[in-house]
Protein backbone atom coordinates (compact mmCIF):
# COMPACT_ATOMS: atom_id res chain seq x y z
CA UNK A 1 0.00 0.00 0.00
CA UNK A 2 2.63 2.34 0.78
CA UNK A 3 4.24 1.53 -2.44
CA UNK A 4 1.38 2.30 -4.23
CA UNK A 5 1.39 5.41 -2.66
CA UNK A 6 4.85 6.53 -3.78
CA UNK A 7 4.71 6.10 -7.16
CA UNK A 8 1.32 8.26 -7.29
CA UNK A 9 3.03 10.38 -5.50
CA UNK A 10 6.12 10.53 -7.70
CA UNK A 11 3.85 10.72 -11.01
CA UNK A 12 2.02 14.13 -9.43
CA UNK A 13 5.55 15.58 -8.66
CA UNK A 14 6.91 14.74 -12.13
CA UNK A 15 3.84 15.36 -13.86
CA UNK A 16 3.21 18.72 -12.48
CA UNK A 17 6.77 19.67 -13.10
CA UNK A 18 6.72 19.31 -16.92
CA UNK A 19 3.35 20.31 -17.18
CA UNK A 20 5.52 23.94 -15.66
CA UNK A 21 8.14 23.59 -18.05
CA UNK A 22 5.75 23.35 -21.50
CA UNK A 23 4.27 26.66 -20.31
CA UNK A 24 7.62 28.02 -19.82
CA UNK A 25 8.74 26.80 -23.30
CA UNK A 26 5.24 28.25 -24.72
CA UNK A 27 5.61 31.51 -23.52
CA UNK A 28 9.11 31.82 -23.70
CA UNK A 29 9.00 31.76 -28.03
CA UNK A 30 5.94 34.53 -27.65
CA UNK A 31 8.38 36.66 -25.95
CA UNK A 32 10.82 36.17 -27.93
CA UNK A 33 9.48 36.54 -31.09
CA UNK A 34 8.06 40.14 -29.14
CA UNK A 35 10.67 41.53 -27.72
CA UNK A 36 14.21 40.19 -28.99
CA UNK A 37 12.84 40.35 -32.69
CA UNK A 38 10.89 43.12 -31.93
CA UNK A 39 7.93 41.92 -34.36
CA UNK A 40 5.54 42.58 -31.02
CA UNK A 41 1.50 42.59 -32.65
CA UNK A 42 0.36 45.08 -29.77
CA UNK A 43 -1.43 43.83 -26.53
CA UNK A 44 -4.72 44.23 -28.21
CA UNK A 45 -4.45 42.05 -30.84
CA UNK A 46 -3.31 39.21 -28.91
CA UNK A 47 -6.13 39.96 -26.51
CA UNK A 48 -8.91 39.83 -29.41
CA UNK A 49 -7.98 37.02 -30.97
CA UNK A 50 -7.18 35.06 -27.71
CA UNK A 51 -10.93 36.21 -26.90
CA UNK A 52 -11.74 34.60 -29.86
CA UNK A 53 -10.16 31.15 -29.30
CA UNK A 54 -11.37 31.26 -25.62
CA UNK A 55 -14.74 32.04 -26.93
CA UNK A 56 -14.96 28.94 -29.52
CA UNK A 57 -12.70 26.46 -27.26
CA UNK A 58 -12.84 28.02 -23.51
CA UNK A 59 -15.38 25.53 -22.40
CA UNK A 60 -12.95 22.80 -22.21
CA UNK A 61 -10.57 24.96 -20.16
CA UNK A 62 -11.55 23.40 -17.03
CA UNK A 63 -13.42 20.86 -17.51
CA UNK A 64 -12.96 18.92 -14.42
CA UNK A 65 -15.80 16.54 -15.36
CA UNK A 66 -13.33 15.50 -18.15
CA UNK A 67 -10.32 14.99 -15.70
CA UNK A 68 -12.46 12.57 -13.43
CA UNK A 69 -13.32 10.54 -16.63
CA UNK A 70 -9.81 10.40 -17.37
CA UNK A 71 -8.71 9.48 -14.19
CA UNK A 72 -10.76 6.60 -13.68
CA UNK A 73 -10.08 5.40 -16.99
CA UNK A 74 -6.72 5.52 -17.00
CA UNK A 75 -4.77 6.91 -14.15
CA UNK A 76 -2.91 10.27 -12.92
CA UNK A 77 0.31 9.26 -15.53
CA UNK A 78 -1.68 8.48 -18.54
CA UNK A 79 -3.52 11.85 -18.04
CA UNK A 80 -0.38 13.69 -17.27
CA UNK A 81 0.29 12.76 -20.94
CA UNK A 82 -2.26 12.97 -22.78
CA UNK A 83 -2.78 16.58 -21.38
CA UNK A 84 1.03 17.97 -22.28
CA UNK A 85 0.19 16.00 -25.92
CA UNK A 86 -3.64 16.71 -26.55
CA UNK A 87 -5.46 14.38 -29.59
CA UNK A 88 -6.95 13.07 -25.77
CA UNK A 89 -10.17 11.31 -27.27
CA UNK A 90 -9.34 10.05 -30.48
CA UNK A 91 -5.96 9.13 -29.82
CA UNK A 92 -4.45 8.86 -26.07
CA UNK A 93 -7.42 7.55 -24.36
CA UNK A 94 -8.24 4.21 -26.76
CA UNK A 95 -4.12 3.60 -26.75
CA UNK A 96 -4.62 3.54 -22.63
CA UNK A 97 -7.99 1.45 -23.12
CA UNK A 98 -7.01 -0.86 -25.38
CA UNK A 99 -3.63 -1.51 -23.41
CA UNK A 100 -5.25 -2.25 -20.30
CA UNK A 101 -8.37 -4.12 -21.67
CA UNK A 102 -6.98 -7.03 -20.28
CA UNK A 103 -6.25 -6.48 -16.85
CA UNK A 104 -8.16 -9.26 -15.14
CA UNK A 105 -10.30 -7.01 -12.63
CA UNK A 106 -9.25 -8.69 -9.25
CA UNK A 107 -5.54 -7.14 -10.51
CA UNK A 108 -6.41 -3.35 -9.29
CA UNK A 109 -5.68 -0.02 -9.90
CA UNK A 110 -2.04 0.56 -10.07
CA UNK A 111 -1.28 -2.76 -12.58
CA UNK A 112 -4.12 -1.00 -14.64
CA UNK A 113 -2.42 2.72 -14.09
CA UNK A 114 1.07 1.50 -15.10
CA UNK A 115 0.05 -0.96 -18.25
CA UNK A 116 -2.60 2.87 -19.63
CA UNK A 117 0.96 4.94 -19.23
CA UNK A 118 3.22 2.44 -21.35
CA UNK A 119 0.33 2.53 -23.74
CA UNK A 120 -0.02 6.10 -24.04
CA UNK A 121 3.71 6.43 -24.36
CA UNK A 122 3.77 4.22 -27.03
CA UNK A 123 1.47 6.27 -29.07
CA UNK A 124 3.21 9.53 -28.12
CA UNK A 125 6.32 7.98 -29.81
CA UNK A 126 4.47 6.76 -32.90
CA UNK A 127 2.54 10.30 -33.22
CA UNK A 128 5.79 11.81 -33.28
CA UNK A 129 6.99 9.26 -35.39
CA UNK A 130 4.85 10.46 -37.81
CA UNK A 131 4.77 13.88 -37.85
CA UNK A 132 8.65 14.06 -38.57
CA UNK A 133 8.29 11.91 -41.29
CA UNK A 134 5.24 14.66 -42.34
CA UNK A 135 7.83 17.02 -41.66
CA UNK A 136 10.49 15.56 -44.44
CA UNK A 137 8.47 14.09 -47.20
CA UNK A 138 4.81 14.57 -46.14
CA UNK A 139 3.69 16.11 -49.66
CA UNK A 140 5.40 13.11 -51.99
CA UNK A 141 3.71 10.34 -49.33
CA UNK A 142 0.11 11.81 -49.76
CA UNK A 143 0.62 11.44 -53.74
CA UNK A 144 1.62 8.04 -53.91
CA UNK A 145 -0.97 7.02 -51.05
CA UNK A 146 -4.16 5.57 -53.27
CA UNK A 147 -7.35 7.60 -52.60
CA UNK A 148 -9.43 4.62 -51.48
CA UNK A 149 -6.69 3.35 -48.94
CA UNK A 150 -7.09 7.37 -47.73
CA UNK A 151 -11.09 7.31 -47.09
CA UNK A 152 -10.93 3.72 -45.84
CA UNK A 153 -8.80 5.39 -42.54
CA UNK A 154 -10.99 7.49 -41.58
CA UNK A 155 -13.46 4.74 -40.18
CA UNK A 156 -10.69 3.30 -38.17
CA UNK A 157 -11.68 5.04 -35.39
CA UNK A 158 -15.04 3.74 -35.10
CA UNK A 159 -14.12 0.48 -35.58
CA UNK A 160 -11.38 0.46 -32.94
CA UNK A 161 -14.31 2.29 -30.70
CA UNK A 162 -16.45 -0.46 -31.38
CA UNK A 163 -13.36 -3.15 -30.73
CA UNK A 164 -12.65 -1.62 -27.45
CA UNK A 165 -16.13 -1.86 -26.27
CA UNK A 166 -16.63 -5.39 -26.95
CA UNK A 167 -13.22 -5.57 -24.96
CA UNK A 168 -14.70 -4.44 -22.12
CA UNK A 169 -17.72 -6.64 -22.27
CA UNK A 170 -16.04 -9.76 -21.96
CA UNK A 171 -15.29 -8.76 -18.23
CA UNK A 172 -18.95 -8.61 -17.33
CA UNK A 173 -21.75 -8.79 -19.67
CA UNK A 174 -24.47 -7.12 -17.94
CA UNK A 175 -22.76 -4.28 -16.84
CA UNK A 176 -21.87 -3.80 -20.41
CA UNK A 177 -26.07 -3.84 -21.66
CA UNK A 178 -26.57 -1.53 -18.79
CA UNK A 179 -23.63 1.09 -19.62
CA UNK A 180 -25.42 0.54 -23.61
CA UNK A 181 -28.92 1.00 -22.50
CA UNK A 182 -27.81 4.60 -20.11
CA UNK A 183 -25.90 5.92 -22.66
CA UNK A 184 -28.32 5.40 -25.09
CA UNK A 185 -30.68 7.44 -23.12
CA UNK A 186 -28.33 10.11 -22.18
CA UNK A 187 -27.08 10.29 -25.88
CA UNK A 188 -31.12 11.64 -26.97
CA UNK A 189 -31.63 13.53 -24.02
CA UNK A 190 -30.64 17.32 -25.38
CA UNK A 191 -31.24 19.29 -22.63
CA UNK A 192 -28.01 18.35 -21.46
CA UNK A 193 -25.51 20.63 -22.85
CA UNK A 194 -23.33 17.98 -25.05
CA UNK A 195 -19.87 18.69 -23.67
CA UNK A 196 -21.16 17.03 -20.51
CA UNK A 197 -23.54 14.15 -21.82
CA UNK A 198 -20.35 12.00 -21.47
CA UNK A 199 -19.51 12.88 -18.05
CA UNK A 200 -23.43 12.22 -17.04
CA UNK A 201 -23.91 9.04 -19.33
CA UNK A 202 -20.69 7.64 -17.40
CA UNK A 203 -22.27 8.72 -13.92
CA UNK A 204 -25.20 7.84 -14.67
CA UNK A 205 -23.98 4.25 -15.78
CA UNK A 206 -21.59 3.92 -12.36
CA UNK A 207 -24.79 4.23 -10.16
CA UNK A 208 -26.88 2.15 -11.90
CA UNK A 209 -24.51 -0.68 -12.47
CA UNK A 210 -23.58 -0.04 -8.05
CA UNK A 211 -27.16 -0.38 -7.47
CA UNK A 212 -28.72 -3.61 -9.69
CA UNK A 213 -25.19 -4.99 -8.16
CA UNK A 214 -26.33 -4.34 -4.67
CA UNK A 215 -29.53 -5.66 -5.10
CA UNK A 216 -28.50 -8.90 -6.97
CA UNK A 217 -25.70 -9.29 -4.04
CA UNK A 218 -29.16 -8.40 -1.42
CA UNK A 219 -31.57 -10.86 -3.45
CA UNK A 220 -28.72 -13.64 -3.46
CA UNK A 221 -28.24 -13.10 0.69
CA UNK A 222 -32.28 -13.52 1.04
CA UNK A 223 -32.10 -17.10 -1.07
CA UNK A 224 -29.01 -17.87 1.47
CA UNK A 225 -31.60 -17.24 4.25
CA UNK A 226 -33.96 -19.11 3.51
CA UNK A 227 -32.44 -22.51 3.09
CA UNK B 1 9.56 38.16 -52.34
CA UNK B 2 5.97 38.55 -50.58
CA UNK B 3 5.22 39.33 -46.85
CA UNK B 4 4.60 35.85 -46.50
CA UNK B 5 7.70 34.37 -47.98
CA UNK B 6 9.56 36.47 -45.45
CA UNK B 7 7.35 34.84 -42.71
CA UNK B 8 8.15 31.22 -43.98
CA UNK B 9 11.95 32.15 -43.89
CA UNK B 10 11.91 33.43 -40.10
CA UNK B 11 9.21 30.56 -39.39
CA UNK B 12 11.77 28.18 -40.48
CA UNK B 13 14.62 29.56 -38.82
CA UNK B 14 17.22 28.76 -36.15
CA UNK B 15 14.67 29.91 -33.30
CA UNK B 16 11.75 28.17 -34.37
CA UNK B 17 13.39 25.01 -34.73
CA UNK B 18 14.99 25.68 -31.44
CA UNK B 19 11.72 25.62 -29.95
CA UNK B 20 10.42 22.51 -31.52
CA UNK B 21 13.41 20.51 -30.77
CA UNK B 22 12.89 21.75 -26.82
CA UNK B 23 8.70 20.93 -26.94
CA UNK B 24 9.32 17.32 -28.42
CA UNK B 25 11.93 16.94 -25.95
CA UNK B 26 9.78 17.58 -23.27
CA UNK B 27 7.11 15.14 -24.54
CA UNK B 28 9.67 12.65 -24.86
CA UNK B 29 11.48 13.38 -21.56
CA UNK B 30 7.44 13.09 -19.75
CA UNK B 31 7.10 9.93 -21.40
CA UNK B 32 10.48 8.43 -20.86
CA UNK B 33 10.21 9.15 -16.62
CA UNK B 34 6.71 7.74 -16.59
CA UNK B 35 7.63 4.91 -18.31
CA UNK B 36 10.83 4.72 -15.75
CA UNK B 37 8.60 5.12 -12.70
CA UNK B 38 6.11 2.48 -13.95
CA UNK B 39 8.98 0.28 -14.59
CA UNK B 40 10.38 0.56 -11.29
CA UNK B 41 6.98 -0.33 -9.59
CA UNK B 42 5.52 -3.02 -11.45
CA UNK B 43 6.65 -5.99 -9.51
CA UNK B 44 4.75 -3.86 -6.95
CA UNK B 45 1.37 -4.77 -8.90
CA UNK B 46 2.63 -7.96 -10.85
CA UNK B 47 2.85 -6.41 -14.37
CA UNK B 48 4.41 -9.26 -16.28
CA UNK B 49 6.69 -8.73 -19.61
CA UNK B 50 3.72 -10.03 -21.30
CA UNK B 51 1.17 -7.38 -20.69
CA UNK B 52 4.18 -4.79 -21.66
CA UNK B 53 3.99 -6.17 -24.97
CA UNK B 54 0.40 -5.96 -25.42
CA UNK B 55 0.43 -2.13 -23.95
CA UNK B 56 2.64 -1.40 -27.01
CA UNK B 57 1.01 -3.38 -29.59
CA UNK B 58 -2.28 -1.75 -28.59
CA UNK B 59 -1.05 1.81 -28.04
CA UNK B 60 0.59 1.23 -31.35
CA UNK B 61 -2.87 -0.09 -33.24
CA UNK B 62 -4.96 2.84 -31.85
CA UNK B 63 -2.79 5.99 -32.55
CA UNK B 64 -2.20 4.37 -36.34
CA UNK B 65 -5.22 5.51 -37.66
CA UNK B 66 -5.68 8.67 -36.28
CA UNK B 67 -1.82 9.92 -36.58
CA UNK B 68 -2.47 9.72 -40.21
CA UNK B 69 -5.22 12.02 -40.38
CA UNK B 70 -3.30 14.55 -38.19
CA UNK B 71 -0.36 14.25 -41.08
CA UNK B 72 -3.42 15.25 -43.65
CA UNK B 73 -4.18 18.16 -41.65
CA UNK B 74 -0.42 18.64 -40.92
CA UNK B 75 0.61 19.24 -45.01
CA UNK B 76 -2.01 22.13 -44.88
CA UNK B 77 -0.16 24.05 -41.89
CA UNK B 78 3.36 23.41 -43.01
CA UNK B 79 2.62 25.19 -46.31
CA UNK B 80 1.66 28.44 -44.54
CA UNK B 81 3.42 28.20 -40.72
CA UNK B 82 6.70 26.24 -41.85
CA UNK B 83 7.73 23.22 -40.42
CA UNK B 84 9.22 23.40 -37.23
CA UNK B 85 6.33 25.48 -35.53
CA UNK B 86 3.57 23.12 -37.07
CA UNK B 87 5.35 20.21 -35.35
CA UNK B 88 5.58 21.40 -32.06
CA UNK B 89 2.34 22.83 -31.96
CA UNK B 90 1.11 18.94 -33.20
CA UNK B 91 3.10 17.60 -30.52
CA UNK B 92 1.93 18.98 -27.80
CA UNK B 93 -1.72 19.92 -26.37
CA UNK B 94 -4.64 20.80 -28.80
CA UNK B 95 -5.49 18.82 -31.99
CA UNK B 96 -5.23 20.08 -35.71
CA UNK B 97 -8.44 21.79 -36.08
CA UNK B 98 -7.90 23.71 -33.29
CA UNK B 99 -3.91 24.74 -34.45
CA UNK B 100 -5.36 25.81 -37.56
CA UNK B 101 -7.76 28.07 -36.09
CA UNK B 102 -6.19 29.71 -33.57
CA UNK B 103 -3.49 30.50 -36.27
CA UNK B 104 -5.73 31.73 -38.45
CA UNK B 105 -7.39 34.18 -35.24
CA UNK B 106 -4.52 35.77 -34.69
CA UNK B 107 -4.12 36.29 -38.27
CA UNK B 108 -7.28 37.86 -38.78
CA UNK B 109 -6.36 40.33 -35.77
CA UNK B 110 -3.68 41.64 -37.58
CA UNK B 111 -6.21 42.04 -40.96
CA UNK B 112 -5.10 39.33 -42.59
CA UNK B 113 -4.89 35.40 -43.10
CA UNK B 114 -2.67 32.89 -42.74
CA UNK B 115 -2.68 31.49 -46.81
CA UNK B 116 -2.87 34.85 -47.94
CA UNK B 117 0.78 36.75 -49.40
CA UNK B 118 0.46 39.62 -46.88
CA UNK B 119 0.61 36.92 -43.73
CA UNK B 120 3.85 39.20 -42.00
CA UNK B 121 6.02 38.48 -39.21
CA UNK B 122 4.05 40.48 -36.93
CA UNK B 123 0.86 38.44 -38.13
CA UNK B 124 3.19 35.17 -37.72
CA UNK B 125 4.23 36.45 -34.00
CA UNK B 126 0.14 37.08 -33.54
CA UNK B 127 -0.79 33.40 -34.99
CA UNK B 128 2.23 32.08 -32.13
CA UNK B 129 0.71 34.25 -29.55
CA UNK B 130 -2.67 32.59 -29.40
CA UNK B 131 -2.09 29.27 -30.17
CA UNK B 132 0.41 28.78 -27.68
CA UNK B 133 -1.42 31.30 -25.38
CA UNK B 134 -4.40 28.84 -25.70
CA UNK B 135 -2.37 25.57 -25.37
CA UNK B 136 -1.39 27.00 -21.95
CA UNK B 137 -4.83 27.53 -20.95
CA UNK B 138 -5.42 23.40 -21.81
CA UNK B 139 -2.48 22.65 -19.17
CA UNK B 140 -3.41 24.88 -16.48
CA UNK B 141 -6.07 23.24 -15.04
CA UNK B 142 -5.13 19.52 -14.74
CA UNK B 143 -1.51 21.22 -13.43
CA UNK B 144 -4.09 22.28 -10.52
CA UNK B 145 -6.51 20.40 -10.11
CA UNK B 146 -5.33 16.45 -10.92
CA UNK B 147 -3.80 15.60 -7.76
CA UNK B 148 -6.68 16.74 -5.93
CA UNK B 149 -9.11 15.08 -7.97
CA UNK B 150 -6.89 12.08 -7.74
CA UNK B 151 -6.99 12.16 -3.99
CA UNK B 152 -11.03 12.68 -3.88
CA UNK B 153 -11.58 9.83 -6.59
CA UNK B 154 -9.55 7.46 -5.11
CA UNK B 155 -11.00 7.99 -1.31
CA UNK B 156 -14.56 7.13 -3.08
CA UNK B 157 -13.82 4.09 -4.61
CA UNK B 158 -11.86 3.40 -0.95
CA UNK B 159 -14.97 4.14 0.48
CA UNK B 160 -17.77 1.96 -1.75
CA UNK B 161 -15.16 -1.11 -2.25
CA UNK B 162 -16.79 -0.56 -5.87
CA UNK B 163 -13.75 0.80 -7.28
CA UNK B 164 -13.27 -2.02 -10.14
CA UNK B 165 -17.42 -1.49 -11.35
CA UNK B 166 -16.80 1.87 -10.92
CA UNK B 167 -13.85 1.56 -13.49
CA UNK B 168 -15.40 -1.00 -15.81
CA UNK B 169 -18.45 0.86 -16.15
CA UNK B 170 -17.38 3.84 -16.47
CA UNK B 171 -15.25 2.72 -19.50
CA UNK B 172 -18.06 0.55 -21.03
CA UNK B 173 -20.30 4.59 -20.88
CA UNK B 174 -17.38 6.00 -22.53
CA UNK B 175 -16.40 3.62 -25.23
CA UNK B 176 -20.12 2.92 -25.51
CA UNK B 177 -20.86 6.74 -25.95
CA UNK B 178 -18.07 7.28 -28.64
CA UNK B 179 -19.98 4.31 -30.28
CA UNK B 180 -23.25 5.89 -30.53
CA UNK B 181 -21.96 8.85 -31.24
CA UNK B 182 -20.19 7.79 -34.37
CA UNK B 183 -23.16 5.27 -35.23
CA UNK B 184 -25.09 8.52 -35.51
CA UNK B 185 -23.25 10.27 -38.18
CA UNK B 186 -23.91 7.80 -41.25
CA UNK B 187 -23.79 4.18 -42.10
CA UNK B 188 -20.82 3.74 -42.74
CA UNK B 189 -19.33 4.87 -39.03
CA UNK B 190 -21.94 2.83 -38.06
CA UNK B 191 -20.88 -0.80 -40.15
CA UNK B 192 -17.13 0.33 -38.86
CA UNK B 193 -18.54 0.12 -35.18
CA UNK B 194 -20.58 -2.49 -35.53
CA UNK B 195 -17.73 -4.65 -37.72
CA UNK B 196 -15.23 -3.81 -34.69
CA UNK B 197 -17.62 -5.21 -32.05
CA UNK B 198 -18.66 -8.33 -34.11
CA UNK B 199 -14.81 -8.94 -34.85
CA UNK B 200 -13.70 -9.12 -30.98
CA UNK B 201 -16.49 -10.90 -30.08
CA UNK B 202 -15.87 -13.57 -32.89
CA UNK B 203 -11.98 -13.70 -32.25
CA UNK B 204 -12.66 -14.22 -28.69
CA UNK B 205 -14.36 -16.46 -29.06
CA UNK B 206 -12.30 -18.57 -31.88
CA UNK B 207 -9.58 -18.41 -29.71
CA UNK B 208 -11.34 -19.77 -26.51
CA UNK B 209 -12.56 -22.78 -28.83
CA UNK B 210 -9.18 -23.76 -30.84
CA UNK B 211 -6.75 -22.27 -27.83
CA UNK B 212 -5.37 -19.99 -30.04
CA UNK B 213 -4.17 -17.34 -27.97
CA UNK B 214 -2.70 -15.88 -30.62
CA UNK B 215 -5.81 -14.98 -32.07
CA UNK B 216 -6.96 -13.35 -28.88
CA UNK B 217 -3.85 -10.83 -29.33
CA UNK B 218 -4.50 -10.22 -32.73
CA UNK B 219 -8.21 -9.40 -32.26
CA UNK B 220 -8.38 -6.02 -32.27
CA UNK B 221 -6.20 -5.31 -35.27
CA UNK B 222 -7.62 -7.96 -37.68
CA UNK B 223 -10.97 -6.55 -36.46
CA UNK B 224 -10.51 -2.72 -37.32
CA UNK B 225 -9.01 -4.60 -40.65
CA UNK B 226 -12.06 -6.12 -41.45
CA UNK B 227 -14.05 -3.27 -40.54
CA UNK B 228 -11.83 -1.28 -42.70
CA UNK B 229 -12.47 -3.45 -45.49
CA UNK B 230 -15.83 -3.50 -45.43
CA UNK B 231 -16.63 -0.16 -45.33
CA UNK B 232 -14.72 0.49 -48.31
CA UNK B 233 -16.48 -2.11 -50.14
CA UNK B 234 -20.06 -0.07 -49.00
CA UNK B 235 -21.09 1.50 -52.58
Amino acid sequence: MEEQERYYQRIHFWGRITLSMAILFFLGICLYLSFVLQLHPGWEVILTAFLGIAATVGHTWVNLSDQVTYLLLMGPAATYMSTLTGNVKNMRLPSALASCAMVEEHEGRMKRDILAAYGVATSIFVNTFFLIILAVAGQFILEILPPALLRGLDYIVPALFGAIFAQFSFKNARVAVVSLGIVLLVYHLSFIPSFLRVFTAIVAAIIANIVIQQSAARKKDNSEDCH
Amino acid sequence: MTAHQQTLQLANGPAMWLFCILTIGLVFFQAWIFLRTGRQYASVCNVTRLDVKRSLRAGTISTLGPALSIFVVGLGLIANLGSPLTLARLSVVGNAAYEASAAEMGALATGTSINSADYTMVAFTASVWVMNLGGICMLLSTLFFLKPLDRLTKAISHKTHKGLLIGLSASLASFGYFVVDYADRDIRNLVAAVIGFLGVRIFYHLSARTKAKWLKEWALALSILAAVIVVMLIP
